[in-house]
C-alpha cells in the first residue's frame, strides 16, 4: 500500500494600502485603542455603501501577475453571509464565482506549485475572551474591537500540488519573500498579516482519500509540525483501518496536535449572491500594462541575476533573497561599492549578526553603506587588518560613525613597521619559552599560538603577514 | 410653488406646525417631529436669506422618510429593532437639502423597513389616508405622502424599490418620482433591496418634484452606484409647452378586465387630456409583465434577507439579552422584526439557500434581464409609457393584512420599472366615486427625468387637479 | 412547490429567527403560497438569458487611498447596547 500526503493551501495576505477596502480608515490597527479607526461603512452601520480602493485592486493585480495568473478582465464581487460577532454586516464583501487570477504557478526548489485562484475579501474584526488563555473556551462574554474590519486582504488558493511539511513551509516562506519583494504584503505570520490554512489528505496507491481543513497555524513552525502531526495521524487511522472525516480541525500549538472542530461547522450555507452595492469590476489593458512596467524585479529573477553577473553561489543568493530589504542593500552596496563577493561576505556574516544583536531594521540600515565602503577601503590600503575591521564595522554601525573616525580616535591603524613588530616578537619568544620548544621540537601548532600571542601585545593591530614573517626568521635564528 | 423672496421660514414653520396640530392625532404621518429643530434651523436660514444668499429650498419645511439617516435624530425604520437608534451621520440627501435650506421638520411613518403597500406594517402603528381616514395612505412612504397631501409639510422624501413613493402618491393625491436607478445617492438610505432601492420626491405639485430633484440628484463618492452624469436644470421641464411629436404608449397588459373600473375611466381621460396636448397615443406590449411581481418578489426579499441580517443586538438598536450570543440574536431578531419583514427575510433567505438558488434566485435574474428588454424594446417606438399607477384606489385599512400575495398585487404596475432601472413618475388622474384619487404612471428611458416632468406638468397644467386637497387650501 | 416545517426549520435556523406555534405555522401557510406563486417563473424558458443583477453596466468606481477621519471612539460606543474598555460586549459565545 503506497501512502502519500496531498496538500493544498489557502493563504490569506493583508495588503499593503493606506486605507481599508471599501472606506477611507486607515489600515494599522496593531497597537491601537479598540474601535478608534472605523467609519459607518466598516462598522455596516444602516444606510452604508461600500467604494472600492484603488490601490488595492492594484496590489492584488500586481500579486495575480506575479503568481503568473490570468487576469480575468470582468470580475466581481459577491457577500458571504453569516453571523459572527466580528463580522458587523453579517456578510463578508469577497469575490466568488470570478476570481481576480487564475491558474498560476509559484515556483518553489524547482518545482511549480500550480494556484488555483487570487481574490480580494474583507477583512473581519477582533474578538477578545477575556480568559486566562485568551481563547474562547471558558469565557463568560467576548469583547469586540472593529479596528481590523474592513482591512483589505488576498486569498491565495493552491492546487493540491504540496507533498510534504517541509514543501508547504517552503512554499509559504517563497510566497511571502515574493509578496514582500513586490511591495503587496509585510507577510508579517505573527502579527496575522499572513495567515496559512492547509488541505489535507492521503492517496491511497493513487487513489485519493478524504481531506481535512487546518486552521490555526501561525509559523512556519507551525505549518511544518501541524502537517506532520495530521499526515502521521491520517495515516495511523487508515492503517487501522479507520476512515479519515472530513473536517476542520484546529492546530493546538502548545500541544502539538490538532483537534477536531465538528459542530462549528454545521448548516453552514453562506447563500453567495452577487454584492448589489457594487457594481461589476472591468480590468482594463491600461491597468494591467500599468501594473506589468511597475513591478518590481521578482526574487527568483533577482538569483538568478546574482548568480549570472556576480558570480554568487546557491547558498549565498538564497541567504540574500531570504528577505526583500536584505536583497535590496546588497544591491545597492554593489551599486556603490562594487565587489559583490566580498559584499555578500559582509553582509551575510558580519551584517546579519550586528542586526541580530541590535535588533536593527534591514530596511533602515541603508547607513551602513558607506560604512562598509571605508571598510573595505581601509583594507585595501592596508590602514587596518581584517581582524580589526570586523570590531570597527560592528562599531561604526552601533554608534554610527564613519569607521576611519574609529580607527583613529582609537589609534587602530595597521602596524607594519618591521623592527616595531620584531621587538614585540622577541618579547613573546622570552616570555613563552615552553611554546618555543615545542615548536622547535617540530609541533607546528605552536607557530599559531605563537603569532597569537604577538596580534595580542599589539593590541591586534599588527599587520599579520609582517608579523608572520618575522616571526618564522627569528624562529629560524632560534634553530 | 413658493416665491423665495417672500418667504420667512418661521411664518411658513407656524402654518405647517398648525396644520400638524390639527390633523396628525388623525392621520399618524409622522413617526418623529422636529419643532424646536426645526425653529432653531428656521432662524439660521432667514439670516442667511437675509444676507442674499441663494438657497434652492431656502425655508422650506421637508419631511424625511424615517428609513433615511438624520445624525443625531433617531432613525428607526419603522421597526422596534432600530428603537433608539441614532445615526451619526447624514444620508448624502440630507446632506443636500440642508445645504440648499430646507428645514427638516419630522421622520415620516412607514411600512417596517420599507416593506408593506400600506403603511400598516409599521411597529408604531398605521399611518391614514388624509382623503378617508378608513383607508390606507399606500406605502411604504405612506406617511410622506400623507404629510404631504395633508399640509403637514411642503415637501417630502420617500424611498421607492417596487412602488413605494409612486402608489402612496397615487392613494394620496400627489406627486411621486422614481428616479432612474443611480440618479440619486442611496448613501444613507437604509437598504431595504440594493438593487432596486431610490430615494424620491413626494410633492404636492410637478414643480416641486423638479426642484427637490435637483437638490438632490448627481454623482456622489460616497455611493459605487451613482451615476456619473452632468443634470439638465430640471424645472425647466416645468415651463409651457404642448406634447406635439411625443409618442406615448400604453402597455395592453396593463388594461386588463380585473383593473378596477374607476382606474381604467381615470386612466381612458388621461388619454384624451394627453390627445388633447397633442401627443399621440398607442398601444404597446410588455410581454413579461405578468412575471415581473414574482420575480420582484425573489429579488427583493433575498437582497432584504442579506441586508437586514446585520440587525443581530451586537452594535445598535435593540438587544435582548440571552444566555449566549446565539439566544440573544434569536430574541432580538424574532422579537424586533414584525410579521412581514420576518416573511420576507425568510423567502429571502429560502431563495438563496443551497439548492434552490438556480432555481429561485438565478432565474428571477433572468427573468429581470426579459422585463428590462421588454422597455428596451417599447422605447424604440414610443417616448413614454402611460399606465395607472395601481390596480385600486386606496383600499380599507386591514383589508389585505390577513394575505400578503393580495398586498403584493397591490405592487404590479410599479415593480416592473425598479426592476429595470427607469425612472417614473406618478400623478393624479382623478378621482373615484368615492372621492379618492386615482394616480396615473408615467415611466421614461433611463435618466430621460426632464422628459417625465415636462409630460407630467403638462398633464397637470391641462387637467388642474393637483388643486384639489382633502382638506382644502 | 412542497413546503415542509422542516424547510422552514432549516431556514429559521439560517436567518437566526425562532418562530413558534401558530407563527410559526402560519408562517409554513404563507411560505407555500408565496413559492407556489414563483413556480409561474418555470413557464419561461431562459436558458440563452444572461441573468440581470446590475442595471448599471459601467465598471465600479475606484477610490483614491486616502486616510479620512471616521468616527470618535465614543460615537461608536454610545450606540453599543453594552460596553466594556472600549470594546462593545457581547454574551457567551457557544460553539
Amino acid at each position: 500500500m503506497e501512502l502519500k500526503p496531498v496538500i493544498g493551501l489557502e493563504i490569506h495576505c493583508q495588503l499593503l494600502t493606506r486605507t481599508k477596502l471599501f472606506c477611507s480608515c486607515p489600515t494599522d490597527y496593531v497597537g491601537r485603542e479598540p474601535n478608534t479607526i472605523v467609519c459607518p461603512v466598516c462598522l455596516g452601520l444602516p444606510g452604508s455603501l461600500p467604494v472600492l480602493n484603488k490601490e488595492a485592486l492594484k496590489l492584488a493585480l500586481r500579486a495575480a501577475i506575479a503568481l503568473n495568473c490570468n487576469i480575468l478582465r470582468k470580475t466581481r464581487f459577491h457577500r458571504k453571509n453569516y453571523f459572527y460577532p466580528d463580522l458587523p454586516k453579517a456578510y463578508q464583501i469577497s469575490q466568488y464565482d470570478i476570481p481576480l487570477g487564475v491558474h498560476g504557478y509559484l515556483e518553489v526548489n524547482g518545482k511549480k506549485v500550480r494556484i488555483r485562484r487570487i481574490h480580494m475579501e474583507e477583512d473581519a474584526g477582533k474578538l477578545v475572551h477575556p480568559t486566562k488563555t485568551g481563547r474562547l473556551e471558558g469565557a463568560q462574554y467576548s469583547l469586540v474591537d472593529f479596528n481590523r474590519c474592513g482591512v483589505p486582504l488576498i486569498e491565495i488558493v493552491t492546487e493540491p500540488d504540496i507533498s510534504s511539511p517541509e514543501e508547504a513551509k517552503a512554499f509559504v516562506m517563497e510566497l511571502r519573500s515574493l509578496v514582500q519583494h513586490i511591495g503587496v504584503s509585510d507577510g508579517n505570520m505573527e502579527e496575522g498579516s499572513l495567515r496559512c490554512d492547509a488541505n489535507i489528505s492521503i492517496s491511497v496507491d493513487g487513489k485519493w482519500g478524504t481531506k481535512t481543513e487546518i486552521k490555526n497555524m501561525n509559523s512556519f513552525k507551525a505549518i511544518e509540525r501541524a502537517l506532520a502531526y495530521e499526515i502521521r495521524r491520517q495515516i495511523d487511522t487508515i492503517l487501522s483501518g479507520g476512515e479519515v472525516v472530513q473536517e476542520t480541525r484546529h492546530w493546538d500549538d502548545s500541544r502539538g496536535i490538532t483537534t477536531s472542530l465538528r459542530g462549528k461547522e454545521e448548516a453552514h450555507d453562506y447563500r453567495y449572491f452577487p454584492e448589489p452595492d457594487l457594481l461589476p469590476l472591468t480590468i482594463t489593458d491600461e491597468l494591467i500594462s500599468e501594473i506589468r512596467a511597475t513591478m518590481p524585479e521578482l526574487p527568483k529573477a533577482r538569483r538568478e541575476r546574482w548568480k549570472r553577473d556576480y558570480g554568487l553561489g546557491d547558498y549565498e543568493v538564497s541567504v540574500l533573497s531570504s528577505s526583500k530589504p536584505l536583497g535590496d542593500l546588497f544591491d545597492t552596496c554593489v551599486r556603490e561599492i562594487g565587489r559583490p563577493k566580498e559584499v555578500s561576505n559582509w553582509l551575510q556574516v558580519e551584517f546579519l549578526r550586528i542586526v541580530d544583536e541590535l535588533n536593527l531594521r534591514i530596511e533602515e540600515s541603508v547607513f551602513v553603506v558607506p560604512y562598509l565602503k571605508e571598510i573595505l577601503e581601509l583594507l585595501d590600503n592596508g590602514v587596518i587588518n581584517a581582524q580589526i575591521a570586523k570590531s570597527v564595522f560592528e562599531e561604526a554601525v552601533r554608534l554610527r560613525r564613519f569607521p576611519h573616525e574609529i580607527v583613529k580616535s582609537k589609534g587602530l591603524e595597521q602596524v607594519s613597521d618591521e623592527s616595531a613588530i620584531r621587538e614585540a616578537v622577541k618579547s613573546v619568544l622570552a616570555e613563552n619559552q615552553d611554546a618555543v620548544h615545542s615548536y622547535l621540537s617540530g609541533k607546528d601548532k605552536a607557530f599559531n599560538f605563537l603569532l597569537g600571542q604577538v596580534m595580542r601585545v599589539t593590541k591586534g593591530k599588527a599587520n599579520p603577514a609582517v608579523v608572520r614573517k618575522v616571526l618564522e626568521e627569528e624562529l629560524k635564528a632560534l634553530s | 410653488m413658493i416665491d423665495k423672496k417672500e418667504i420667512i421660514p418661521e411664518d411658513i414653520l407656524d402654518s405647517i406646525f398648525r396644520r400638524i396640530d390639527e390633523v396628525e392625532r388623525d392621520l399618524h404621518s409622522y413617526i418623529t417631529i422636529l419643532k424646536e429643530e426645526a425653529y432653531d434651523q428656521a432662524k439660521i436660514i432667514r439670516g442667511r436669506l437675509e444676507k442674499g444668499e441663494d438657497l434652492p429650498l431656502g425655508g422650506i419645511p421637508i419631511a424625511i422618510k424615517d428609513i433615511i439617516c438624520t445624525k443625531g435624530v433617531e432613525t428607526t425604520c419603522a421597526s422596534k429593532i432600530l428603537k433608539g437608534f441614532y445615526p451619526p451621520y447624514d444620508a448624502t440627501v440630507v446632506n443636500r437639502v440642508k445645504k440648499a435650506g430646507a428645514i427638516i421638520i419630522g421622520k415620516t411613518n412607514l411600512d417596517e423597513f420599507a416593506m408593506g403597500s400600506s403603511t400598516e406594517n409599521s411597529a408604531f402603528g398605521p399611518t391614514r389616508n388624509p382623503w378617508c381616514l378608513e383607508r390606507v395612505p399606500g406605502g411604504s412612504s405612506g406617511g410622506s405622502a400623507a404629510a404631504v397631501a395633508a399640509g403637514e409639510t411642503i415637501l417630502s422624501l420617500g424611498s421607492d424599490t417596487g412602488g413605494s413613493v409612486r402608489q402612496p402618491a397615487s392613494f394620496c393625491g400627489i406627486v411621486g418620482l422614481k428616479p432612474t436607478y443611480g440618479l440619486v445617492s442611496r448613501y444613507g438610505l437604509i437598504a431595504y433591496a440594493s438593487s432596486l432601492d431610490q430615494i424620491g420626491p413626494m410633492t404636492k405639485d410637478v414643480k416641486d418634484c423638479a426642484l427637490l430633484l435637483q437638490v438632490i440628484a448627481g454623482k456622489d463618492d460616497m455611493d459605487s452606484t451613482s451615476l456619473n452624469v452632468s443634470l439638465p436644470n430640471y424645472l425647466d421641464a416645468c415651463e409651457a409647452g404642448d406634447l406635439r411629436g411625443i409618442k406615448l404608449g400604453i402597455p395592453k397588459e396593463y388594461i386588463s378586465e380585473a383593473l378596477d373600473p374607476s382606474v381604467a375611466k381615470v386612466v381612458e381621460e388621461a388619454k384624451r387630456a394627453f390627445e388633447r396636448l397633442g401627443a399621440k397615443i398607442c398601444e404597446i406590449s410588455l410581454p413579461h409583465t405578468e412575471y415581473a411581481l414574482p420575480t420582484y418578489y425573489i429579488i427583493a426579499p433575498a437582497e432584504a434577507s442579506s441586508n437586514l441580517a446585520r440587525y443581530d443586538g451586537v452594535q445598535y438598536g435593540l438587544r435582548i439579552k440571552g444566555e449566549s450570543l446565539r439566544e440573544m440574536y434569536l430574541e432580538t431578531r424574532t422579537n424586533g422584526f414584525g410579521d412581514e419583514v420576518k416573511r420576507r427575510i425568510m423567502i429571502g433567505t429560502y431563495v438563496l439557500s443551497a439548492g434552490y438558488y438556480d432555481a429561485f434566485y438565478l432565474k428571477a435574474l433572468k427573468v429581470r434581464r426579459l422585463v428590462k428588454m421588454d422597455f428596451d424594446e417599447a422605447f424604440k417606438v414610443v417616448d413614454y409609457i402611460l399606465t395607472p399607477t395601481s390596480p385600486t384606489p386606496a383600499f380599507r385599512i386591514g383589508e389585505k393584512v390577513e394575505d400578503p400575495l393580495l398586498m403584493y398585487l397591490s405592487d404590479i404596475f410599479t415593480v416592473p420599472v425598479n426592476l429595470a432601472g427607469i425612472p417614473a413618475i406618478s400623478i393624479n388622474g382623478g378621482f373615484s366615486q368615492e372621492g379618492l384619487p386615482i394616480g396615473i404612471q408615467i415611466m421614461g428611458r433611463a435618466l430621460d427625468e426632464f422628459g417625465l416632468l415636462k409630460v407630467a406638468s403638462a398633464f397637470e397644467r391641462e387637467t388642474e387637479l393637483h388643486a384639489y386637497r382633502p382638506y382644502g387650501r | 412547490m412542497r413546503v415542509t416545517m422542516e424547510d422552514v426549520e432549516h431556514v429559521m435556523k439560517l436567518a437566526n429567527l425562532d418562530l413558534k406555534g401558530e407563527e410559526k405555522e402560519k408562517m409554513l401557510k404563507h411560505f407555500s403560497r408565496i413559492l407556489d406563486y414563483f413556480t409561474k417563473l418555470q413557464e419561461l424558458d431562459t436558458t440563452q438569458i444572461e441573468p440581470l443583477s446590475h442595471v448599471i453596466e459601467e465598471s465600479t468606481p475606484l477610490r483614491e487611498d486616502e486616510v479620512r477621519e471616521g468616527l470618535d471612539q465614543e460615537d461608536v460606543l454610545k450606540m453599543a447596547p453594552e460596553r466594556e474598555f472600549g470594546y462593545i460586549k457581547v454574551p457567551r459565545i457557544v460553539e
